[in-house]
């Protein structure tokens, strides 16, 4: 007897690592979905559309050979929508690729409008317009402690004089007369600054290397005319935005717009406080002022300017203001220094669009060994065109214009003007070559997309689908516990047991995964998890069928259960590897909603192997060690080989050892 | 004896684990049905088609909780009518709380009038109204990438199961998962489903739980047939008999355990809510795994067999033990006797993983050798007497481990 107990404790000893084993992997992820939302709140999943309401559509690229688009396209497609998407200033916008050819926008909410998002895959031209003014730098992203270095006396002059009472609110009370050196914004020589600011025009094989960029400071012709004018619902609208800046600020912003020059920088803070509603407008607000009005008004920033919806500048025959790009590190570098990284440019009607543009692409730049460059050349008409914009242009800068950003703004040079293939320059790296070359060629979206779903939930119905799921997961695993108790009695209550600490290790990880890899819980994925219980459960049923098998043997539950757990933890693996395998393949290649239920499905059955490994084999093995539950057949609804003998087969009893 | 009396006698047989039917002896049967099932499929497929959503066709749906006013669904269609948009179809759902009205698809100003109208007759506003819109080539999109997946699938389980069990059995796998998707798929055309994205990415999760089957039923054969070629007492058809006897009440229990949840789920999609992707999934998922059952058990594993049948090792073996037994005037060998065999050698299989376990202690306090024996007894012997079916010698030279 004594070298049983000694075996026995032995394997109770074993038994424990696992449970150990699986409070430290519940703890862990417990802790994990705690620490995601700072153990602020109890940890929550993050629900799909579908259940807390909002927008989702689906955009589609199309070629016109019918084949794929290669994902880099589909990349930088994805950061333009997600551009305008933001622009529109919808909240926490996701936007992602999904599958070879689909862009998903998800926008949670319910006051989202379809309507107004359904642009934001419509492909922009690409313009080329000569700049007019600029670039002036974004002072809404500069940092203010600049402006108050200014000097501040004479801030109220004509322009703003009816406006001196908001203005003399303003910070400038410090005293501070002396300008800054460092603290000096203007146009000119910010314009380094700007990605576009050295790039320059040559035709290739002209050996003069281009200066750096210097921004033309006047109008060379007079504005065009006002859209306004000649659009009545424009002018409506300009009206309501009238009437939401508010009289005194309005006539303040018109009086600055008169001056036709940007606001000295020395005035710039009281500019800057008094006409700060400008900076509230959204993108479509903006949209509808009037281009000097964009442009001088230091409030507006580039993010508003981007933001305006597509199309917005796209009228040839009119002035339009843009922003530039900035590279990462520009945007870095910016920050670090309290500038804008981005410049404001006042641009003249366009002559020469995309569709001039017959060919583009990236080529070692002639002049500087190790940069890259631009080739382009033109259709016939278009050709004309540009020789005409670029003899008017001579050492001033044009822009090309995609959707509404400037994204480059080299200076032209005497010779391209003379045709043939024209090179921009500008110290590219090959990436902002290729990218240049393939904006040239495609205009701003790299792909055409077609609005292939939209689908909007109200918050209502998305609560009465939760509490569908819910009550349908409700009622399957009820479903689940009750036959099993019914065929496995006592092994029934460990189904139940295992399910809940498969429950147990499923929330928080689906809580942890919302914050880490933002991935949401939509209805279809609750349908996973619905389907996975019959698989989780599946995984129970092999293990008690098979030991049920060696108990009809006639072993004991004690010599049976280790016996049944070899078999049945192949077949287990087995089985669970041909699941986890389907929902990698649909997870990864599929579209639409099955990715949540291919993820859901995927977890639950990885979850599973857990389970059955840490929980259910060590507690059924535990049991079989401890009093007779497993070996009274109706306790357990497995049945003892010595108990049923009776049954069908004599031979199996008492088969005759073979020699 | 009546009816129900044999249904319990059945399922009597099939708990205790006690039955022992000649599957496989009716291959030729389960082929023909197979066939014939795989047949009325594709006619039904070929002549009635699919019933297409409109998701397929392209559309727009608008749904609005109707329990604001009185306005019946009759009144809500008509005033859709009335902005000159074509009703496709109107339906309740959600027990009668919301209102489903299908047009074609339609723009934006034609979805914003329609919201209007809809939200003036049902007394809330144009927002409450929700929009789906399709257009015509989402759902073949959707199928298209359904395509892939299913193909990539298809090649990566067949690798999967080539390298964990053999070529053949991975060919009968396939075989029978493809047939349960022309089942599946015959059934929605031939009931006239509606066909859906959901129904699409559903029957690809068909495929998981399908193999998930036919997993269970061959890892058994796999187990039972390993030392075939080392014996002559049985054959590899036996031992496939043998599995299929062996795994049938999991494979019941399985299917059971795994529809029990999708019927929760297709109770709440059809019943309550009445319309969506709870609906569309759960019941492809439902007619797939119903289906599924019948594909791995009465057409992947005697696929398996006759697969196997075809290497002249296994012809010449099975002749061999025939031969053998007809000789011995055992023609009729008893299935019980086969049955014994069998377990017999896997049981040394089972031994010999088990030692490897590195527990060799646990195998000491095994006391597996007298099978009848009273438990008192068998303490008493634990871990002294060797035991039967150890039988080394006959193993099989060349064994899978893993």
């Amino acid at each position: 007897m004594a070298r049983r107990r000694k075996g026995l404790a032995r394997k109770q000893l074993r038994v424990a690592p696992y449970f150990i084993a699986l409070l430290a992997l519940t703890g862990l992820l417990w802790l994990s979905a705690f620490a995601g939302v700072g153990f602020k709140s109890f940890p929550m999943p993050k629900l799909g559309l579908d259940l807390q309401g909002g927008m989702s559509m689906v955009l589609s690229a199309e070629l016109p050979d019918g084949g794929t688009p290669d994902a880099e396209s589909m990349e930088q497609a994805r950061q333009i929508i997600e551009d305008r998407v933001n622009g529109t200033g919808v909240a926490e916008p996701e936007i992602y690729v999904e599958g070879t050819n689909n862009i998903v926008v998800n926008v949670a909410g319910d006051q989202t409008d379809a309507d107004q998002l359904r642009e934001v895959g419509a492909p922009a031209e690409l313009r080329f317009r000569q700049v007019l003014q600029g670039p002036l730098p974004d002072y809404t992203l500069q940092d203010p402690a600049d402006f108050e270095d200014e000097p501040n006396d004479g801030a109220e002059d004509g322009e703003s004089g009816d406006e001196s009472g908001d203005a003399s609110e303003s910070p400038s009370a410090d005293g501070s007369e002396s300008p800054s050196a460092d603290g000096s914004e203007t146009p000119s020589a910010d314009s380094s600054e700007s990605p576009s600011g050295e790039a320059s025009v040559s035709p290739s094989g002209d050996a003069s290397e281009s200066p750096s960029g210097e921004p033309s400071e006047s109008p060379s012709e007079p504005a065009a005319e006002d859209p306004a004018e000649t659009n009545p619902d424009i002018e409506q609208r300009r009206e309501e935005v009238r009437a939401k800046i508010g009289e005194d600020v309005w006539a303040m912003a018109e009086s600055l717009v008169a001056s036709g020059t940007p606001v000295p920088t020395d005035q710039l803070a009281v500019y800057m406080q008094a006409l700060a509603p400008f900076g509230e407008l959204l993108g479509e607000e903006v949209a509808v002022l009037s281009p000097e009005m964009q442009f001088f008004i230091p409030t507006i920033g580039c993010g508003q300017l981007t933001g305006r919806p597509a199309g917005s500048i796209s009228p040839m025959d009119q002035q339009v203001v843009a922003c530039d790009r900035a590279t990462p590190e520009e945007v870095a570098a910016a920050e670090e220094s309290g500038q804008s990284p981005y410049g404001k440019y006042l641009l003249a009607p366009s002559t020469v669009e995309g569709r001039d543009v017959s060919t583009a692409a990236m080529q070692q730049d002639q002049q500087s060994p190790g940069a890259w460059a631009v080739g382009l050349t033109f259709t016939n008409d278009g050709q004309d065109r540009w020789m005409t914009l670029a003899n008017e242009a001579v050492n001033t800068q044009v822009a090309v214009v995609l959707d509404n950003v400037v994204v480059t703004a080299p200076t032209i040079q005497p010779g391209a003007a003379n045709g043939g293939t024209v090179e921009i320059t500008g110290g590219f790296t090959s990436d902002q070559a290729r990218l240049l070359a393939e904006q040239l060629n495609y205009g701003s979206l790299p792909l055409a997309f077609d609005v292939e779903t939209i689908d909007t939930v109200s918050a209502t119905l998305g609560l009465d689908q939760m509490e569908a799921g819910l009550l349908a997961g409700g009622i399957g695993v009820a479903l689940v516990i009750l036959y099993c108790l019914a065929y496995y009695r006592f092994l029934g209550v460990i189904v139940i047991l295992s399910l809940i600490v498969s429950g147990a290790l499923l929330y928080p990880a689906i809580a942890m995964l919302g914050e880490q890899i933002g991935f949401t819980l939509t209805l279809a994925g609750i349908a996973g998890f619905i389907v996975a219980i019959g698989i989780t459960a599946d995984s129970f049923v092999v293990f008690f069928e098979r030991l049920k098998d060696e108990m009809k043997e006639g072993r004991s539950p004690r010599s049976a259960v280790p016996r049944a757990w070899v078999r049945a933890r192949r077949t287990i693996m087995s089985a669970n590897a041909v699941s986890i395998l389907a929902a990698i393949v649909l997870y990864f290649l599929a579209i639409g909603a099955v990715k949540g239920f291919a993820f859901t499905l995927g977890l639950s059955t990885v979850m599973d192997i857990a389970v059955v490994f840490l929980f259910t084999h060590p507690v059924v093995s535990w049991l079989s060690r401890r009093g007779r539950i497993l070996s009274s057949s109706r306790l357990s609804g497995l049945y003892s080989g010595t108990a049923i003998r009776v049954q069908p087969s004599r031979r199996a009893v008492t088969r005759p050892k073979e020699s | 004896m009546n009816p129900f009396s044999k249904v319990v006698r059945v399922w009597r047989t099939l708990y205790h684990g006690d039955n022992n039917y000649n599957f496989m002896g009716y291959r030729p049967w389960w082929y023909g049905l197979s066939a014939a099932l795989a047949l009325v499929s594709i006619v039904g497929i070929a002549v009635v088609g699919f019933n297409l959503g409109i998701e397929f066709s392209g559309g727009s749906q608008f749904t609005a909780p109707a329990t604001q006013s009185d306005a019946t669904l009759d009144d809500v269609r008509g005033a859709v009518e009335s902005t000159g948009v074509e009703v496709a179809s109107a339906q309740e759902f959600s027990g009668g709380e919301r209102y489903l009205i299908r047009t074609e698809l339609v723009g934006e100003d034609e979805s914003l009038e329609i919201r209007d109208v809809i939200g003036s007759e049902l007394g809330i506003t144009a927002d409450d109204v929700d929009v789906t819109e399709v257009s015509s080539s989402w759902g073949s999109s959707v199928s298209r990438q359904a395509i892939i997946a299913l193909c990539v699938f298809l090649v990566l389980v067949s690798i999967y199961l080539w390298w964990r069990y053999e070529r053949k059995m991975a060919g009968a796998a396939i075989a029978g998962l493809i047939h349960n998707l022309v089942f599946t798929a015959g059934v929605y055309a031939l009931v006239g489903f509606e066909v859906t994205p959901g129904t699409v990415i559903g029957m690809l999760t068909i495929l998981g739980y399908s193999l998930y089957d036919t997993v269970v039923v061959f890892d058994k054969v796999d187990e039972n047939t390993r030392g075939t070629l080392a014996q002559s007492r049985y054959t590899y058809q036996d031992g496939a008999n043998l599995a299929i006897n062996q795994t049938l009440m999991r494979s019941v229990n399985t299917s059971i355990i795994g529809l029990l949840p999708v019927a929760g789920l297709l109770f709440v999609g059809a019943g309550l809510l009445g319309v969506g992707t709870l609906m569309d999934l759960a019941l492809v998922l439902f007619v797939g795994m119903l289906t599924g059952s019948f594909s791995s058990l009465f057409l992947s594993t005697p696929l398996l067999v006759d697969f196997k049948l075809i290497e002249p090792a296994y012809k010449t073996h099975t002749r061999k033990v025939l031969a053998k037994r007809s000789a011995g005037g055992d023609a009729a060998k008893d299935a019980e006797e086969i049955r014994e065999e069998i377990t017999a050698d896997v049981e040394s299989e089972v031994d010999s993983d088990l030692d490897s376990d590195g527990e060799p202690e646990e195998s000491e306090e095994y006391d597996v050798t007298a099978e009848a024996e009273p438990e008192g007894d068998r303490r008493a012997l634990a871990g002294t007497a060797p035991r039967p079916g150890a039988r080394g010698s006959r193993r099989p030279p060349k064994r899978r481990r893993r």
